[in-house]
């Protein structure tokens, strides 16, 4: 009960926060990324087992980069919600 | 203010959520799909004089928990077949005629069915008529396809028992003293040392397990349908010398099988390694458009019988054109939190404990799908912005290019060395970026 409370709440409030992505479109990786990535491939396939570069790709991509992107929209966000005339 | 609690609470849920949700998916769960074993057996017959024929045993054959102790094939007059044997009552016998497997060539049989009995409470010991097969008339000319299997109609096509395994390398093709015309070949799956007569059963694996199926997709055409089945599985207990293969995925789809038969099942057995992985189980069969149903449901052979699973879903599709249209699947169980000694207990004036301990597993005891609205969360955002561009890099990564002029070739001593250092190394990444990620968070200024 209380646990379920606790969870359903973050997922709610995942939910509302996550809502604005789904509006976006797909990605579809343009082709000379995606070509890019193929001649990486094995490069990436041999020395991953010796080196985490999953791990590394992980926090910067799904980590990183949404944290830097949530941020420069908040600032933006707040610059617009300053400038408005009629709030203080 | 509400807009700024919403966005701060992203800083802080994200990572979290992101974490949670990608970590199963890393090394770990990709380890599972090199261990997916799949392939055939079967066996070819075709009585043309009375005789009394003993299959030799091999003692390369590898299943285990289902020792056969001795095969008799019996020619019934010259119209009919008993095939006899003692085995655990774990051993499924399966036979197919003229549909269902489809992998041997010239099969066909006369009309008729023949009946299959599944045996029960067999001892080791004891000797058991499986098929009695004067149902059907099996003359000159036909032949009739029978299948035993401990695990699985597609385990591994190496694990043959044959007539004789040291000539027929466990296949009747390479095997020189074999006689279609009165000898019988049969070929059992499984994964661990047959016991030739006179040795002791091995010790009868047990294992209990939380599965849950998490995904499914139908494709493929008329002619091939295609399951790739997302699950969970945790082993929690295991008990076994020899067996590694005790679990299986389980599918039975009517309207083009007989789901009345066991014969009518295709099961795949699962490596007992845990995490999250996916299974493709093809079906070959020539599909007409309609619709059919898919049950696919998680058994544990040793501890679980046909009628009993740990997790089921149910899969709709349909075929039209030729292909596979739509899908639909639904999930009715599932083996979470089956072991996890969480029982309600009998409330009553003699057990007021009982009411206590069902008050506390109700409030703080979750239910098993409560993390579902998580995955909800993200198939929403997993094909979007910025997030798609680390799934569809890790997809791209993943696959192999054969054309590769690049090979790093094998490490040596990779799982004795290396992978305990690169999860080191991986975990002190993570440590000192959370470290630092935290530290530059208390130091915006917002």
């Amino acid at each position: 009960m209380i646990w379920e409370f606790i969870i359903n709440s973050i997922a709610f409030a995942l939910r509302v926060v996550t809502t604005p992505i789904t509006l976006l479109n797909d990605v579809t990786l343009p082709s000379e990324i995606t070509n890019g990535i193929a001649i990486i491939s094995p490069y990436y396939s041999s020395l991953n087992p010796i080196l985490p570069i999953d791990t590394i790709l992980f926090l910067i991509t799904v980590v990183e980069i949404p944290f830097l992107v949530g941020l420069g929209v908040y600032f933006v966000i707040r610059w617009i919600y300053q400038k408005l005339p009629f709030l203080n | 203010m509400i807009l700024k609690l919403l966005i701060l609470s992203a800083f802080i849920v994200w990572p979290l959520l992101l974490i949670s949700i990608f970590l199963p998916f890393t090394a770990s769960a990709q380890s599972l799909f090199g261990n997916i074993e799949t392939a055939t057996s079967s066996l070819t017959f075709s009585p043309s004089t009375a005789s009394l024929l003993t299959v030799g045993l091999s003692n390369n054959f590898v299943g285990s928990g289902e020792t056969i102790k001795s095969i008799t094939l019996k020619t019934n007059t010259g119209i009919g077949l008993d095939l006899a044997f003692s085995m655990n009552p774990n051993l499924l016998g399966m036979y197919s005629c003229d549909s269902g497997w489809q992998q041997i060539n010239g099969l066909s049989c006369n009309t008729g069915s023949p009946i299959l009995h599944t045996p029960t409470n067999v001892e080791y010991t004891d000797s058991y008529a499986v098929i009695y097969y004067n149902d059907v008339v099996a003359t000159s000319g036909h032949k009739m396809a029978i299948q035993y299997q401990t695990n699985d109609v597609n385990s591994n096509p190496f694990n043959f028992f044959g007539y004789s395994s040291s000539t027929c390398n466990f296949r009747p093709s390479q095997c020189s003293s074999f006689d279609p015309t009165k000898d019988i070949f049969i070929s059992f799956n499984g994964n661990s040392p047959f016991l030739p007569d006179g040795q002791t059963p091995p010790i009868t694996p047990t294992i209990d397990f939380n599965t849950r199926f998490l995904d499914a997709t139908v494709s493929g055409a008329s002619t091939t349908v295609n399951f790739d089945i997302d699950y969970f599985l945790n082993t929690s207990e295991f008990q076994s010398n020899t067996r590694t293969d005790a679990i299986q995925i389980v599918v039975l789809a009517n309207g083009f099988f007989n789901d009345q038969q066991v014969a009518s099942e295709r099961r795949f057995i699962l490596p007992l390694s845990n995490g999250t992985s996916t299974k493709n189980i093809p079906i070959d069969h020539t599909f007409n458009n309609g619709n059919y149903i898919a049950y696919v449901n998680f058994y544990n052979v040793n501890t679980d019988s046909l009628t009993f699973f740990r997790s089921n879903i149910v899969i709709d599709f349909a075929i039209n054109g030729g292909i596979v249209s739509s899908f639909d699947v639904v999930e009715i169980t599932n083996g979470l939190g089956q072991s996890q000694n969480v029982q309600y207990q009998d409330c009553s004036f003699t057990n007021i404990f009982g009411c206590v301990v069902n008050a506390l597993i109700y409030t703080f005891v979750p239910q098993n799908d409560i993390f579902d609205s998580f995955s909800d969360v993200y198939a929403t955002i997993e094909n979007k912005p910025p997030f798609a561009y680390y799934t569809a890099t890790t997809d791209l990564l993943s696959i192999s290019t054969s054309t590769s002029a690049f090979t790093f070739g094998t490490v040596p001593f990779q799982t004795e060395i290396f992978d305990p250092i690169r999860d080191g190394v991986s975990g002190v990444i993570i440590l000192a970026y959370i470290y630092f990620f935290t530290s530059r968070l208390f130091k915006i200024n917002i």
